[in-house]
């Protein structure tokens, strides 16, 4: 047989395509994280009073609370005093008003990642927010969707212009205290996008935030929050990418997404943060609280993620399914190739009445990585009729990588129906030498089987995303087999 | 109104107790080590990964006060001993080796020593024997037992020997007071040989008695064991087990678990395929009615290639009952070929009844094959229709599928006689049992 | 047959649903004591769910419409007591249950059967000798008394199971739904003969088929046709002949013409 383990392990080549750095002027602050850095992040956002307060609250908690360690991750202790907590590249103080005023160079960087913020080159019908750094550099299409009612802007232009919706729902789905990451965000998180979809609308465009982390040194801790009122629909999309540097940056990131009676929100993930070289060099540590709340009846909240980067995920984007007849999805795709670490997965929590969820996760692990899925689905005494479906599949590339799936099935309604399946491949010699006699490259024959293992995931992004990903995961595989 | 800890009452049990204890200075200092280590630790919690669905409160309520030495007469015991036909008996009386209540002289291949005398008559050996516990969580109720170490048995079956007795391991907690048994319990199969090992917990009194097993379980090459346990535990009784079981290449291990009673039963097994080709086959029912809590937890480690692993576990929570199944597979990287999968079916049968899974696998070679499922959910509604279409009113359909969810675990046990006997100790646990006794 | 001309089931108007879907639109069908309906129409024309619902599936809903059982409002009737009262449905998928012998569900259902008849209860002995007589006329293996019910057996051997089911309860109104699909000719024989051996002349037998090659063998008095959740057209055994001779379209495009 021609295709043998040595030449499954050799795929290694792997090049990171957004590794670049903009050389651009920044205002960062030093290192360092005490109540007057908070002070000065507020001030510098020039927040109402609430918001201050709020975040102290967070800091103080965040400091009585211990680092998670169930995860089946494994990294050196962080310094969070050797932490930027705040880094924006210098403009006007008051941001720009156009995208004429954006840094040309911000502008080349986007571009250079494929996305392009001006109108005109813009995927159509999608509207871009833009966060480098901690700060939101430009946000797409605000006047048509302003038609529709749609509010898209970046959190600290929310926290000036709707100061009443962000007091009503900030930390009504992540509380302050909820973990140290989150906590550790709602203290000290800079920008980040806000969405709000008003009764019976259906937003007309998909929304999409890219995330940039350039700085060095700097942490990034972005806050998203997304609203859909009764009837509302809308699609979210977030890509994430950073420079390559040697240092590992942490990612601490909230996502809160609520929605009310009959709402609709759809969210997905391209997540390609650097991941570190083949030896595990630098690399971001991606710490990240998403959480959906379906506080209406028959409300639906869709997680879908495509993870190819990070040194280290950290997250479990969950559902509380609290109204009667609402709907939880998550569908992953995750890979963890050289020396990375994913632990991430879901929690369903089921307590309305004939609430259903369905989870399905694909993990793909390489080389020496280690992919994790850990996933809650529980079921709350009142919740009858509920319903979850579960399958976790792990493909397996080479003998030095793991996939470990971790379930938590908590039943408490004796009208529940809980199904949780899994199963573990590997991408067979045989499969490749069939390829290969066909005439197919090893390379192909990888990213074939990947995408058909990946498929039911792929099948629920919007298409050019889905594109996207496909990509991503041949690049991220480069190598994998040779 | 605060009880001190349990740990603080342990040690307190133990400052009393220890000088009793035989085996003397290397035992003393061997005991205080494994106590020391304990307190240090304390108690595993629901903090603890592989603890959380334990109800620890209830654990504590329990005296952690040695069981004073109680006679069992043979008389008492006769009826509640199982009817297997040829059967070599080993009794163990909370805990101690009954030499009256046992019979197994005489039988070709079989070794039966009493751990007690054994620590007292030559206590290096003993040290030898008897696993050191780890400081692990997973290893604090062992601990516990080894800081307590004084009395158990220790089984040998000799290599080749083909046992065509199957050994009967009682165990009998006397329940005569509130109070908490210790035993050790060693078991060593030689290579090629076979034996079937029936266990079987039973409780005579009605106090509040806690059990507490430390065992090792080692399976020579090429051997093969069939091990039955039932733990049929009165209900005011509870019982922590830690099973630590080694399985040479080429062994063979099919265990048969059936939790039918007790108010707390937590059993702990870590088992190792340590030799190439070795394989186990692992099922297990519980049934959590009223106010029962089974809690049961296996850890397979495939080491050896070709490997392989079969788990069925079925779990029935009804009235206020609480279960929970946990079963972790590891494939270390030099499990190649091997090959795993694992089964939790459970069913909630009422709305105070709570059922906790966790399938776990955890691999770390690429060229092995695992899968796992579970599922959690109440009785089928094609299957109740059927049986009403066939005139059956639908609380004895109901019973009927009830019966039916534990026959796959019953149905595969060894030894007809067994069958039946489990098959009506079964069915006395599960709800409507006056209604599934008069269909089957 | 001719049958003392009691009324056994009156449908009358039927609408019922599964889930979101309409299924039975308009519904009637009367069956009379000792009169064999055979029930056909293409796939998704509502034949199972007649059926189903008839015997009280619990997924079916009654929207509008009547069915009367000698008299009584089936549709009040628990599915339980519906069997009691000598209503059978052969199941079209008989429903496997691992765990349950064979043997107990059989003994289960006669003696409710019985009890609910003021009948005495049968012992083990008179039981086992009963079943054995009706294994035999099915031309079926004993062993498959202790093995689960329907667990593991072949298509087949699950129809014939449904049949030695009837044969034991002596169902006032049979509905065997598409016992024949499935079968080879061997066993369709043996499923006719054993339904051809319960005609009686206070006793009714409904088969729905997809096919008429039952029906060669079990001749009915009366044949519909069901399509679009009612029954289209009625007629004698020629009905069927002429079905299996030109398909079910002419039917529908009679139908809609009319």
């Amino acid at each position: 047989m021609s295709t043998k383990q040595p030449e499954l392990e050799s795929l290694v080549a792997r090049k990171y395509r957004h590794g670049f750095v903009t050389d651009i002027a920044s205002d960062t602050v030093a290192p360092g994280l005490d109540e007057d850095v908070i002070r000065l992040i507020s001030a510098k956002k020039n927040e109402p009073a609430f918001m201050l307060d709020w975040r102290l609250k967070a800091y103080r908690r965040w400091t009585r609370m211990k680092l998670p360690t169930w995860a089946h991750v494994h990294y050196p202790p962080i310094d969070y005093q050797a932490i930027s907590y705040y880094s924006a590249p210098k403009q006007r103080s008051d941001g720009p008003k156009s995208l004429d005023e954006v840094d040309p160079k911000l502008l080349e960087t986007y571009d250079k990642l494929g996305i392009p913020l001006h109108e005109r080159a813009r995927l159509a019908g999608v509207a871009v927010d833009a966060v480098f750094d901690s700060v939101s550099v430009a946000t797409t299409f605000k006047e048509r969707l302003a038609e529709a009612g749609v509010i898209f802007c970046a959190f600290s232009e929310a926290v000036q212009k709707h100061p009443e919706l962000i007091e009503k729902y900030l930390g009504t789905v992540v509380p302050i205290g909820d973990n140290f990451y989150a906590a550790l965000n709602s203290a000290v998180f800079t920008d980040g996008s806000f969405v709000y979809v008003p009764k019976g609308v259906r937003c007309p465009m998909e929304l999409s935030t890219y995330f940039r982390i350039n700085e060095s040194k700097t942490g990034q801790f972005e806050r998203t929050l997304i609203i859909a009122e009764d009837g509302a629909y809308v699609s979210y999309l977030e890509g994430c990418t950073a420079p390559m540097r040697d240092e590992n940056q942490l990612h601490a990131a909230v996502v809160e997404l609520i929605a009310l009676d009959e709402a609709e929100i759809k969210y997905a993930t391209v997540q390609n943060w650097y991941p570190g070289d083949e030896n595990g060099v630098g690399g971001i540590f991606n710490f990240v609280t998403k959480r959906g709340d379906c506080r209406g009846r028959n409300s639906k909240i869709s997680w879908t993620q495509v993870e190819t980067g990070s040194a280290i995920t950290w997250k479990y984007p969950s559902c509380i399914l609290r109204g009667d007849g609402s709907t939880g999805a998550f569908h992953s795709v995750a890979l963890a190739n050289h020396r990375q670490q994913a632990d991430t997965g879901t929690k369903m929590i089921h307590m309305g009445r004939n609430t259903s969820s369905t989870i399905i996760s694909k993990g793909i692990s390489a080389g020496h990585g280690q992919n994790a899925y850990r996933g809650l689905v529980k079921v709350l005494p009142g919740a009858d009729g509920a319903r979850n479906h579960t399958q976790c599949d792990s493909l397996l590339m080479g003998p030095h990588c793991g996939a470990h799936t971790f379930p938590y099935i908590e039943v408490r309604n004796p009208t529940a129906v809980v199904e949780h399946e899994a199963t573990t491949s590997k991408i067979s010699d045989d499969q490749l030498f069939y390829c290969l006699q066909r005439g197919i490259s090893a390379e192909d024959a990888v990213n074939m089987i990947v995408n058909g293992f990946c498929r039911e995931v792929f099948r629920e992004l919007p298409m050019e995303f889905a594109v996207e990903a496909q990509n991503l995961l041949a690049v991220s595989l480069e190598g994998a087999v040779g | 109104m605060n009880a001190p800890s349990p740990i603080v009452r342990i040690a307190a049990s133990h400052a009393g107790l220890a000088p009793a204890l035989g085996g003397g200075p290397a035992w003393a200092r061997r005991r205080a080590r494994s106590l020391d280590a304990l307190v240090a630790r304390g108690l595993p919690d629901r903090r603890d990964e592989n603890w959380k669905y334990l109800d620890h409160a209830r654990l504590a309520e329990y005296r952690f006060d040695p069981a004073l030495r109680a006679a069992v007469g043979a008389a008492d015991l006769a009826p509640r001993l199982l009817p297997i036909r040829d059967a070599r008996r080993v009794v163990l009386v909370d805990g101690r080796l009954d030499g009256r209540l046992s019979d197994f002289s005489g039988t070709e291949g079989l070794e039966v020593l009493d751990l007690g005398q054994l620590l007292e008559r030559d206590p290096q050996a003993a040290l030898a024997l008897l696993r050191a516990p780890g400081e692990d969580a997973d290893d604090r109720y062992a601990l516990l037992a080894d800081a307590f170490a004084a009395s158990g048995v220790v089984i040998r079956v000799a290599p080749g020997a083909t046992l065509r007795e199957p050994v009967c391991l009682v165990h009998v907690s006397t329940a005569a007071a509130e109070a908490t048994h210790q035993a050790r319990v060693v078991i060593e199969i030689g290579a090629g040989a076979k034996l079937t090992l029936v266990e079987h917990f039973l409780t005579l009194g009605t106090e509040a008695a806690l059990g507490n097993l430390a065992a090792e379980l080692a399976v020579g090459p090429e051997a093969e064991v069939i091990h039955v346990r039932l733990h049929e535990h009165g209900p005011a009784a509870a019982l922590v087990e830690t099973w630590v079981t080694r399985l040479a290449a080429g062994a063979r291990y099919d265990q048969h678990l059936l939790a039918l009673g007790g108010r707390l039963v937590r059993s702990n097994l870590r088992l190792s395929l340590d030799g190439r080709a070795a394989a186990c086959r692992l099922a297990g029912l519980f049934t959590a009615d009223g106010e029962r809590q089974a809690d049961l937890h296996t850890q397979v480690a495939h080491h050896g290639a070709a490997t392989v692993t079969q788990q069925d576990f079925r779990g029935i929570a009804a009235g206020r009952g609480r279960g929970a199944f946990n079963g972790r597979i590891v494939m270390h990287p030099t499990a190649r070929g091997a090959n795993a999968s694992q089964n939790s079916r459970n069913l909630l049968l009422s709305p105070l009844a709570e059922i906790n899974t966790r399938p776990q696998l955890e691999i770390h070679v690429d060229d092995v094959q695992c899968r796992h499922g579970a599922t959690t959910g109440t009785l089928d509604e094609a299957q109740l229709f059927y049986l009403r279409s066939r005139g059956l009113d639908p609380a004895t359909a109901r019973a009927l599928l009830t019966f039916a969810f534990c026959q796959d675990v019953i149905g595969r046990l060894p030894l007809p006689e067994l069958r039946a006997v489990a098959e009506s100790l079964v069915v006395g646990a599960l709800p409507d049992r006056d209604l599934i006794r008069g269909l089957v | 047959m001719s049958g003392d001309g009691r009324m056994i089931l009156d449908v009358r108007d039927l609408r019922v649903r599964a889930g979101e879907r309409l299924i039975l639109d308009g519904l009637s069908l009367s069956v009379r004591a000792g009169e064999v309906h055979a029930i056909m129409g293409p796939n998704g024309s509502g034949k199972s769910t007649l059926t189903g619902v008839l015997a009280g599936r619990p997924d079916l809903e009654v929207l509008s419409g009547s069915a009367t059982y000698f008299g009584r409002d089936l549709f009040a009737m628990p599915p339980e007591e519906r069997a009691r009262e000598g209503l059978f449905l052969a199941f079209q998928y008989p429903v496997e249950i691992p765990g349950v012998n064979n043997v107990y569900l059989l003994k289960a259902s006669l003696n409710a059967l019985r009890r609910h008849r003021g009948e005495p209860e049968l012992d083990a002995f008179e039981f086992l000798s009963l079943v054995r007589g009706k294994l035999a006329e099915m031309r079926m293996d004993e062993s498959l008394l202790n093995r689960g019910l329907n667990e593991g057996f072949s298509g087949g051997e699950k129809k014939r199971n449904e049949i030695l089911q009837m044969r034991l309860l002596q169902p006032k109104l049979a509905l065997l739904d598409e016992t024949d699909s499935g079968l080879d000719i061997d066993a369709l024989k043996l499923v006719a003969e054993g339904v051809n051996a319960e005609r009686a002349p206070d006793r009714a037998i409904v088969v729905v088929t997809h096919y008429q090659r039952l029906l060669d063998h079990v001749v009915p008095d009366q044949v519909h046709v069901l399509a679009g959740g009612r029954i289209v057209k009625s007629g004698g055994r020629e009905l069927a002949q002429e079905l299996e001779r030109r398909g079910y379209d002419w039917i529908r495009e009679g139908t809609a013409a009319a």
